[in-house]
């Protein structure tokens, strides 16, 4: 029972960082009708731009530990805001009405130019870098189940950043904006709606949640390597496409889903972890197979 | 008064296919002015050219003297345009109320749009009962005034409305012609497309009659009425 507990809460820490991917997914597919395959390697620019931002904090001798969490979650965002908008203006709006398939590749050169550099530039790029600890790690007791104190705080903070998303769409201007761009472009831009600054403002948007999943993501495995965005990335579109591509509860709820997928695995097949993946994605290929349109279908979910 | 419109020799194309060669119109200030013409014609291409939503490669396009041609569709908006589009082209997945508010986008003024929607709750009570409900499961006659009242949220000087009656009913058809009236009678000036010749002209004040994207015929509905190249156009013989 208490075994289980754990599974779950970890289960439902990793659901959360790829609901963040996912639903940034669902955003750019919404307001451009694209997939962005940079996304992962986005989110790897944010985990690194995060431990940049926690060395400076070090070697100016600061050692606060929420101020460094903040401050490393709020550098990550910047920056990956700040690319998510770059891709957007200099790459993917120009090549609007350009073949999908086209702004696939390119989205994917970038990407893969985005993670090379990392690799490149920092020193040791190629390994993987330790991460520091910000959270404490005081093993908390719940029903017979030890559970890291940091891991709980980092459900938290994921879950609290979908909920903030998910209230801007649904009742801020920009939300309201971001919607009546996803549903119809050319009807929103006649209510005098701003069609390329909503964009990249989705752009921006969904790239800081990869900046907070990538620093979440490496507090939780302490670590990580210029390759990470890749699979989590692969792991985010899955869990979009899972959702029906177009809603965020979907993408949520995809998220989730492959998350729970692995740790089904996992708790069955305990000796055989490392295959978690490769079941995961196969399951995800068979429903995909059976449900062609995603689980939730878009017509009973609300676009973006 | 304001609300002056003019297009002047503009021509656009979908790629390489010409469909608007020069059109000029003058839609004067207060009036109702109509642009009628067979299927195909060019009408709404005319409609999304003096939104910015097609572009122009010649030509000039201004309101109140001011010039349109190289402005973003929603700085035009800004400048005073409003639309009713072809279709209606409600929001499916927002409520009513989300349809409105987006129709008052540009406007900061929290009480200037509260404002506004309860003047378009008054003339369309239905709205006001279904303002929680998606426009996309509403009636046509139900998104159609959800479609006008979105466009009269921006407060509009000029405001371009293609095709309204297309598929309602003939008793809606007729409520429709009376709301345009009233909306013109406010001070709004209008650009109307129709298909309902009759209707059309007996409302509006002066006529366009356009035919493979070139003004044919033009004058006022009792001109119109009797212009041998208007049933030309209109029923496409040659
Ligand atoms: N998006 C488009 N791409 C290519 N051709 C178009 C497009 N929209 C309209 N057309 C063509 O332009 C011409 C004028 O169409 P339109 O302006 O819709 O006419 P109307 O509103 O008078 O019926 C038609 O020949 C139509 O086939
Ligand atoms: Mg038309």
């Amino acid at each position: 029972m208490a075994i289980l507990l754990e599974y779950l809460f970890n289960g439902a820490l990793l659901g959360v960082i790829y609901a963040l991917v996912a639903v940034g997914f669902t955003l750019f597919f919404g307001v451009l009708d694209v997939i962005k395959f940079s996304h992962g390697d986005v989110l790897t620019l944010g985990a690194y731009s995060g431990l940049a931002a926690f060395v400076s904090l070090e070697l100016l001798g600061l050692d606060l530990p929420v101020v460094s969490l903040i401050f490393v979650l709020v550098v990550a965002m910047l920056v990956t805001g700040l690319a998510g908008i770059a891709i957007g203006q200099f790459f993917v709006v120009p090549m609007r009405g350009s073949p999908a398939f086209n702004i696939l590749l390119m989205t994917l050169m970038i990407g893969t130019a985005i993670h090379e550099c990392i690799r490149l530039f920092v020193p040791g790029g190629a390994n993987p870098k330790a991460f520091p600890t910000l959270l404490p790690r005081t093993p908390i007791e719940i029903g017979g189940a030890y559970i890291r104190l940091d891991s709980l705080l980092l459900l938290v903070l994921g879950i609290g950043v979908i909920v903030v998303t998910n209230w801007m769409v649904r009742h801020t201007k920009l939300g309201l904006a971001i919607r009546a761009v996803a549903q119809d472009g050319d009807t929103a831009q006649i209510m005098g709606i701003p069609f390329r600054r909503v964009v990249l403002a989705t752009f921006a948007l969904g790239s800081m949640l990869a900046g907070v999943a990538g620093v979440m993501n490496g507090l939780y495995y302490s670590e990580i390597n210029f390759n990470v965005g890749v699979l989590l990335g692969v792991i985010g579109f899955s869990s979009a496409v899972v959702g029906g591509l177009g809603s965020i509860w979907g993408a949520i709820i995809g998220g989730f889903s492959f998350a729970a997928l692995q740790t089904v695995w996992v708790l069955f097949f305990p000796e055989m972890s490392g295959y978690r993946d490769v079941f995961a994605f196969t399951t995800i290929i068979v429903l995909m197979t059976i449900w062609p349109t995603g689980i939730i279908a878009e017509r009973y979910s609300e676009r973006v | 008064m304001s609300g002056h419109l003019t297009t002047d020799q503009i021509i656009a194309a979908y790629g390489s296919a010409r469909v608007l060669s020069g059109v000029s119109i003058n839609a004067k200030p207060g009036a109702i002015t109509s642009i009628l013409g067979a299927n195909g014609a060019g009408k709404t291409s005319l409609i999304r050219a003096i939104l910015g939503l097609l572009p122009t490669s010649k030509g000039r396009i201004e309101l109140d003297g001011e010039i349109l041609s190289d402005l973003s569709p929603h700085a035009r908006v800004a400048r005073g345009l409003g639309c009713v589009p072809e279709g209606r082209k409600v929001f499916p997945k927002m409520t009513v109320e989300e349809n409105l508010r987006v129709g008052a986008y540009l406007s900061n003024d929290k009480d200037l749009v509260e404002g506004r929607l309860q003047k378009v709750y008054q003339t369309f009570p239905r709205l006001n009962e279904r303002k929680q409900q998606f426009a996309g499961t509403m009636s046509g006659g139900e998104q159609a005034m959800v479609s006008i009242g979105r466009a009269l949220m921006s407060e509009p000087r000029v405001l371009l409305i293609d095709e309204p009656s297309l598929g309602l009913s003939p008793a809606l058809v007729r409520e429709s012609f009376a709301l345009i009236r009233d909306i013109n009678r406010s001070g709004v000036s209008i650009l109307l497309v129709e298909q309902n010749v009759q209707q059309t002209l007996a409302i509006a004040d002066y006529g366009y009659v356009i035919s493979q994207g070139t003004v044919v015929a033009q004058g006022t509905s009792e001109e119109l009425q009797n212009d041998p190249e208007m049933k030309k156009a209109y029923f496409g013989i040659r």
